[in-house]
Order: C-alpha cells, then sequence, then structure tokens
C-alpha cells in the first residue's frame, strides 16, 4: 500500500468518525438511549423472516422459538466463562446458594 | 408487546414500586456515544430482601424469572434475570455492590427523560460509562468507549475518569482508546 493510499485512508477514517459524531451529538440522549432495543426488534423480525422463509411449512409459534433458540445460543456464546451459578431464588424471595465452585451459566 | 414496549414497562415497574435503579450497558452507551443494536436491558437496583420476586410478580405474564443467581467475574455483581418471551428481550437485573466505583456511580447517576414516553429513566454519567466498560474490556465495551469517547469526550471530567482508571490499572487501555477515538 502506498503512502498516499494510507493517508487517504486515515483522512476517509477520520472524516467517518467526525460525521458519525455529528449526528449522534444532534440526537439527544433520551432518544438515542431506546434505539438499541428498537434496532433489536427490528432485527428479531427480519431473522424471523428468514427463518420463516428456509421453513415454509412451520407455525409462527415453532418461528417463534426457533428464533428464542438462536438468540439464547447467542447469548450463552457471548457470557462464556463471565457468570457463575451462586444461588436459587426461592418463591419467597429467599436465596439458596449453590456450593459448586465451578458451576457456569452455559451450563443451564 | 416488543422489546421496546417491555424494556419502558420494567422501568416502570421499578419507578412504581419505588425501587432505586440505573439503566446501564448499552442503554447508556447509547445514550452518551452511538447507537448499537442491545437484546438486554442491564439495570443496577438497589434491591432490598423481598424486592426482586416483589418486582417479578408486578410484572405479570409474559415475563419469565430465570432463578439463577449468577456472580460475574469482572467486577463481582451478581445478577438475575427476567425474560420476555414474545420478543426474547432480557432485563438483566444487577444487585448494587459494595465495589467502591459502584457506589459512587450510583450515587452519581443522572435522571434523563426518555422522548417518546414522556418518561424520565436513571443513567450513569458518562465519565461512569467509560470507567466500568474499561473494567469489563470486552471488543463491544471497548468499541462502546471509543464511540462515547468520540461523541462525548470534549465535555468529559478526565481528572475523575484518571482518579478511578489508575484505581483499577485501565488507564494505559484509555491512552489506547482515546488515541483510537482521535480525542
Amino acid at each position: 500500500m502506498s503512502v498516499n493510499s494510507q493517508a487517504e485512508i486515515l483522512a476517509l477514517q477520520k472524516s467517518i468518525l467526525e460525521s458519525k459524531a455529528e449526528r449522534s451529538r444532534s440526537v439527544a440522549p433520551g432518544m438515542k438511549m431506546m434505539e438499541g432495543v428498537r434496532l433489536f426488534d427490528r432485527v428479531r423480525e427480519r431473522v424471523k423472516a428468514a427463518i420463516r422463509s428456509q421453513n415454509s411449512d412451520w407455525s409462527e409459534e415453532l418461528i417463534h422459538q426457533e428464533f428464542l433458540r438462536q438468540l439464547e445460543n447467542q447469548r450463552r456464546h457471548a457470557e462464556k466463562g463471565i457468570y457463575r451459578v451462586v444461588g436459587q431464588v426461592n418463591d419467597d424471595g429467599t436465596i439458596t446458594p449453590v456450593t459448586s465452585e465451578d458451576e457456569d451459566v452455559n451450563e443451564r | 408487546m416488543n422489546g421496546e414496549q417491555a424494556a419502558a414497562y420494567v422501568l416502570s415497574k421499578l419507578e412504581e414500586l419505588k425501587i432505586d435503579h440505573m439503566l446501564v450497558g448499552a442503554f447508556s452507551s447509547n445514550a452518551y456515544g452511538v447507537i448499537r443494536s442491545t437484546n438486554d436491558a442491564d439495570i443496577v437496583v438497589a434491591f432490598k430482601e423481598s424486592d426482586l420476586t416483589r418486582l417479578f410478580k408486578s410484572l405479570g405474564e409474559g415475563f419469565i424469572l430465570d432463578r439463577q443467581m449468577m456472580l460475574e467475574g469482572f467486577t463481582g455483581s451478581v445478577r438475575n434475570v427476567i425474560k420476555h418471551s414474545e420478543s426474547g428481550f432480557d432485563i438483566e437485573l444487577f444487585r448494587l455492590s459494595d465495589d467502591p466505583h459502584h457506589q459512587e456511580r450510583f450515587a452519581r447517576r443522572k435522571r434523563i427523560q426518555i422522548n417518546e414516553f414522556c418518561r424520565e429513566a436513571w443513567i450513569p454519567t458518562a465519565e461512569d460509562v467509560v470507567i466500568q466498560k474499561l473494567r469489563w474490556a470486552r471488543r463491544k465495551d471497548l468499541d462502546d468507549i471509543v464511540n462515547v469517547l468520540i461523541v462525548s469526550g470534549k465535555s468529559l471530567d478526565w481528572a475523575y475518569i484518571r482518579r478511578w482508571t489508575d484505581e483499577h490499572d485501565t488507564t494505559a487501555l484509555l491512552d489506547r482508546l482515546k488515541s483510537e477515538a482521535q480525542c
């Protein structure tokens, strides 16, 4: 890669960053705060549409269960090694401690 | 009910039950940085003994309490998860810990207006978002920090941030991200 093209890439990167920052500064924090979950809602519908297109004989309930299964797998993968189970919540709100030192969330 | 409505509903119940809380995670980094999608709402709660079941019972049908209580390995927070089955959205409740930074972050939290609902919510300051995400330091946390620095870097209280990053030994990482954000 030539020096010129590296400089061009850096300049482009900087201008993209500045334009992203400008757009973000122009939206109120409270408005932006809820936008992450709105994106999730839109993504869910697209993923379900993809599942539906691959499985045209499935019911909506089955499609939803498949979406939840994929999401749960993704969460377990992202959380692997971060959490360990330390207790169980009882109906009355009390906690029963779990004694195993190495029980992992992925074993749920 | 979609994920957005589920999140807003849980927040309204926390307010109604007068359970002290604060939205953290992607909700807070989105407020100060660049928006990214999230499949959960992370909420720090100052729970009293029976508050978890009180909150869960108030939510009604459609919400499922994961009875496992989990300890997070980076900062020692304890987490409970409430699942919203219709949307797939998770509400993750982190009990306010004795960690000195967690205590100060909670004390400094800010009330912010969520425009669409004419409601308000508690979130940490931008400085505390940066400090906490430096401790987690997963790739997505580092991306969030860079985005907060790009958008809000000029208005941050750097002396406060440095006090905590020195304490947490994350100052070198912060400097690297500052350079990445060109701020």
